[in-house]
């Protein structure tokens, strides 16, 4: 592996840690909140309904947390290796 | 945490690191990384009906990202995506019946851990030998590190099975192959997929490679294709039946996006057969933590 390469990758994965590390505890924080009751009275009461909004929910994730890591390698001028 | 969906109490960031290690094995090895996931969630502690489905779950959100990248660099081939999807589907079903079948039974624990611990043995010790095949093979100058496939026999023989109706996929190469082939693959990786609670990308990619003679590159974008359907199919009839705790899987996910992009990079600096060479250590590991919760939890005892 080259030195350059190894040097990026490292810088990369380092702020992508801490940048995400935050978001991840702020994003957990307000879905146990926001989603945590109403979900488990809707498993308890329309499992339909609850497969439903799991699946929307977990694509909807998805590619907002893909958009978010775009986002942030492009604001922060990192050189994307992929 | 108390996951009040599950009724587990469970740290979340135990939950995200595991989507993070299974994030950055699932994109270097280019799998769903759920027959890692699974086994390292029983081990913490979450019953194995909710293992399956939520990692299901979470598969489907991380491999949705996946499969868009693969398809925008031409990686994906739809047409034999969809026509495999369709034994997939019954497949997952399958597995999902079967898994409903043993938890009434009281048997799902002890059933699905060993299953686990058998299949992902013998994807070690296959793969294992595979790619010390192939790697020989290039340091005898027999083969390109490109093309070094250790397995490439068993291909021909499987595409010059001639039992109608016969398919073709140009974008794959394969000119003629029988419909059953491609179906069984789908139903065989969904069944597992429905069962197991994996994507069946670990046995599915080897098996469109070493089985039906698909390029790697083009094995691995469209078993994206597949598992994005297969979990997303897994996590609504796995829901219906009780089986996922979306909090959890949300949370594993955003640990799973991160390792994903981690993983992915560091494919660059590896050549195909080393590559699986490293991954033959990953379902020993997998198959170490299925049998160590099973004898400490007491469903096994001598």
């Amino acid at each position: 592996m080259k030195t350059k390469e190894m040097h990026i990758l490292v810088r990369n994965f380092v702020i992508e840690l801490i940048v995400y590390g935050i978001l991840v505890v702020a994003y957990s924080a307000i879905v146990f909140r926001l989603l945590g009751a109403p979900l488990a009275q809707l498993f308890g009461s329309n499992l339909f309904a609850y497969a439903l909004i799991s699946l929307v929910l977990i694509l909807t994730q998805g590619v907002i947390l893909d958009s978010v890591t775009s986002f942030l390698l492009n604001q922060l001028h990192l050189e994307r290796l992929e | 945490m108390d996951f009040p969906i599950s009724s587990v109490t469970i740290s979340p960031l135990l939950l995200a690191g595991i989507g993070f290690l299974v994030g950055i094995l699932g994109g270097f090895f280019g799998v769903g990384g759920g027959f890692i996931a699974g086994p390292l969630m029983f081990w913490a502690g979450v019953p194995m009906n909710f293992v399956v489905g939520t990692d299901l779950a979470h598969m489907t959100g991380k491999s949705i990202v996946a499969a868009r990248r693969h398809r925008a660099l031409g990686h994906v081939d739809i047409k034999l995506g969809l026509v495999m999807v369709m034994g997939t589907v019954l497949g997952v079903e399958s597995g999902a019946q079967i898994l409903e079948a043993l938890e009434v039974a009281d048997v799902a624990d002890i059933v699905i851990g060993l299953v686990y611990v058998v299949i992902l043995l013998g994807i070690s010790a296959f793969t294992a030998w595979e790619s010390l095949r192939a790697l020989r093979m290039i340091g005898n100058d027999r083969l390109s590190v490109q093309d070094a496939l250790g397995f490439e026999g068993a291909a021909r023989r499987i595409q010059s099975i001639t039992l109608p109706p016969m398919v073709s996929f140009p974008a794959s190469g394969i000119a003629s192959i029988s419909l059953w082939i491609v179906l069984g693959v789908g139903y065989l990786t969904g069944l597992l997929a429905g069962a197991l609670g994996v994507g069946g990308g670990f046995i599915r990619m080897p098996m469109l490679v070493y089985a039906v003679g698909i390029p790697t590159h083009v094995a691995v974008g469209t078993d994206l294709f597949e598992i994005v359907i297969s979990a997303s199919f897994g996590t609504i009839t796995h829901a219906i039946k009780g089986n996922v705790d979306v909090l959890m899987a949300l949370v594993m996910h955003t640990g799973a996006a991160l390792g994903a992009q981690i993983g992915a990079v560091s494919t660059r600096f590896f050549a195909g057969p080393r590559i699986r060479l490293l991954f033959s250590a990953l379902p020993l590991l997998g198959a170490l933590m299925v049998l160590i919760r099973l004898l400490s939890g007491g469903t096994i005892h001598f």
